[in-house]
């Protein structure tokens, strides 16, 4: 099991480099295309739209893992351990919920598209098929707080999501 | 009193540590269940599934805010490389042999790292990770050091390219191009007190100056920063000039960059890329998931008309435009003491702006008044982000570095309030290039 969660963790981790970087090649390939070539790839904008959908997606759900995601800790560090606890564990509560219920929706969301044949401006394909990275994403989402919750339900007092201000956290923004 | 429920969930669950993409979504998710007048319960799922997942996914559809990931990736490759050492060495040069020459130098580097970047902390890293070693070396006093790079930092959201600008741009409908252009008198203004005030401390002090550096020192720093400084042209130039959207501009910007890293440079291998890459991929996803939760807070306050009734309220009771920016300020201050920037703004700016509307006051000045605002909030205890990236680099506690960080807080709140109640600062140059 461990060995299967790294793998997943390697691949999720490939899958968002690559296409952050196909993205990029993408646009960059159009403006070299209109000024060199005359010519527009009239299908690059929305191919990367389609490509950051999917790696926000996979990114947010490895993302739970590697507690990227930003939380306000000043007031929940300064907590005793048992409140602490507690905040830790109704903040992945709260956050599952969240993911979960997103999931189901978006799942109606796609069927809906799916049903009614609803095709993309410039590619001609059907919605349904970039779109299903919500129902998908969400659902990894999901999993991902309620693994991260275990350490807090027996007994770990680590918030799940990163304090927002700690030098590790540079970069953003 | 409606409205009032949706701010204090979402208080709430900042407070308890929930991460503040889930914050945005759920509160605004509890708010339509409660008291959307629309649907019966019974087609609650359908509705729902109309409104959250369809924002949601339109975010990403949204193809100016894809500008955020490829500044993020050109900047994750400038700091990788050897371009900010190289514009370290180049504003070394040039103001080196001043009073406070290091110090001078640290604050000119942040400037211009700034004009390549658009992120302050990572404007903090690159150049504070060499500047402040440097001049503790020199015989500065480490106070003097992480306090000046801690708040010089801060200017890579004024001057742009500024991830926080496309933020507030695309949460305003604003363009871009004027954003950016609008936020470089502010920055230049910022950055020169900054200076001033250094100078002025450093020949009150006596610190050291360095050599005067002969003409030929100062042509090869150009030279080798030159392909840096390019960039400013590539990126304000191509927007400006028409030659490509911000979202091209960015992506050109990152392949420009990997380019000069890679092959010009050659300061990085090809085996350093993936990590780059999925630094950037990380910060992405975390960014742009915050980014598509809060424009669904952001569609929930619009179809209530939850700003334009605080507007009217405020009108009622004759609040002009100054006494709101005040309040803007004071509120903002004290929100950045708690939030990174770009959270602030998406949660902030659908609130505010149409009060500002409202009130007569600009909106690309709206715009870098927030930016400008933030910037305070970095520098501002108890959790300004800058203060903690400065304290990580330079192993001072946090106390420490508040303390440090102090004088060149007077100095940058003053050119809030320039900026703030002066509009032409940031307008005039907008005014005279659209």
């Amino acid at each position: 099991m461990p060995r299967l969660a790294s793998l997943i963790d390697r691949a999720e981790a490939a899958l968002i480099s690559v296409m952050l970087g196909a993205a990029t090649v993408l646009v960059f390939a159009q403006v070299v295309a209109r000024y060199v070539f005359h010519a527009g790839i009239n299908w690059a904008p929305e191919m990367v739209e389609y490509l950051f959908l999917w790696t926000v997606m996979i990114g947010a759900s490895h993302g739970v893992r590697h507690k990227v995601h930003l939380g306000v800790d000043t007031l929940t560090s300064k907590l005793p351990p048992l409140p602490r606890r507690a905040a830790a564990l109704f903040s992945v509560a709260v956050s599952f919920a969240f993911a979960a219920g997103m999931s189901y929706l978006s799942t109606l969301y796609v069927i809906n598209s799916y049903r009614h044949e609803i095709l993309s401006v410039d590619m001609g394909i059907p919605l349904w098929i970039p779109h299903l990275a919500l129902p998908v994403g969400f659902a990894f989402i999901a999993i991902r707080f309620l693994q991260a919750g275990r350490p807090a339900a027996s007994g770990g007092t680590e918030e799940m999501s990163r304090g927002d201000k700690r030098p590790d956290a540079e970069d953003r923004e | 009193m409606e409205a009032a429920v949706i701010f204090a969930v979402l208080a709430v669950l900042l407070l308890l540590g929930v991460p503040i993409a889930i914050c945005l979504g759920i509160s605004s998710a509890i708010y339509l269940v409660l008291f959307s007048e629309i649907p019966p319960w019974n087609s609650m799922a359908n509705f729902l599934s109309g409104v959250l997942p369809n924002k949601f996914g339109a975010t990403m559809e949204h193809f100016t805010l894809l500008a955020i990931p490829f500044f993020i990736v050109s900047s994750n490759f400038l700091s990788t490389g050897g371009v900010a050492g190289r514009l370290i060495r180049l504003a070394n040069v040039l103001v080196g042999w001043m009073h406070g020459g290091l110090a001078m130098a640290g604050i000119l580097a942040c400037i211009l790292f700034a004009a390549v970047s658009g992120s302050s902390p990572a404007t903090v890293v690159a150049i504070g990770s060499i500047m402040i070693p440097g001049m503790t070396e020199a015989g500065y006093s480490k106070r003097f050091a992480v306090g000046s790079i801690a708040t010089a930092g801060s200017l890579g959201i004024l001057i742009p390219p500024s991830i926080v600008m496309i933020v507030y741009a695309v949460a305003t409908e604003q363009s871009v191009g004027k954003m950016f252009i609008a936020g470089i008198v502010p920055g230049l203004l910022l950055g020169i007190m900054l200076l001033a005030a250094t100078w002025v401390t450093a020949a009150r002090k006596g610190l050291p100056r360095q050599p005067r550096p002969s003409f030929r020192e100062v042509t090869t720093a150009f030279r080798e920063a030159a392909w840096g400084l390019f960039l400013i042209v590539l990126v304000i130039g191509g927007i400006y000039g028409g030659i490509f959207t911000p979202t091209e501009a960015a992506a050109v910007a990152a392949v420009y960059s990997a380019a000069v890293a890679l092959f010009i440079h050659g300061d990085m291998k090809f085996s350093d890329v993936p990590k780059v890459m999925l630094e950037s991929a990380k910060m992405t996803s975390m960014l742009l998931f915050i980014i598509a939760c809060a424009m669904i807070f952001a569609h929930v306050l619009t179809v209530e008309r939850i700003p334009q009734s605080i507007a009217e309220w405020l009108v009622e009771r004759h609040m002009n435009w100054w006494m709101f920016l005040l309040m803007v300020n004071v509120i903002l201050w004290f929100a950045g003491d708690f939030m990174e920037p770009s959270s602030i703004i998406l949660i902030m700016a659908p609130i505010f702006f149409p009060i500002a509307t409202a009130l007569g006051i600009d909106p690309i000045h709206f715009g870098i008044v927030m930016t400008l605002n933030m910037e305070v909030g970095m520098i501002t205890p108890p959790v300004g982000l800058n203060l903690y990236v400065a304290s990580g680099l330079s192993g001072m506690s946090l106390e420490e570095v508040t303390r440090a960080a102090f004088p060149w807080m007077l100095v940058m709140i003053t050119a809030l309030a320039l900026v703030t109640y002066v509009p032409a600062i940031s307008l005039w140059l907008v005014h005279l290039l659209y």
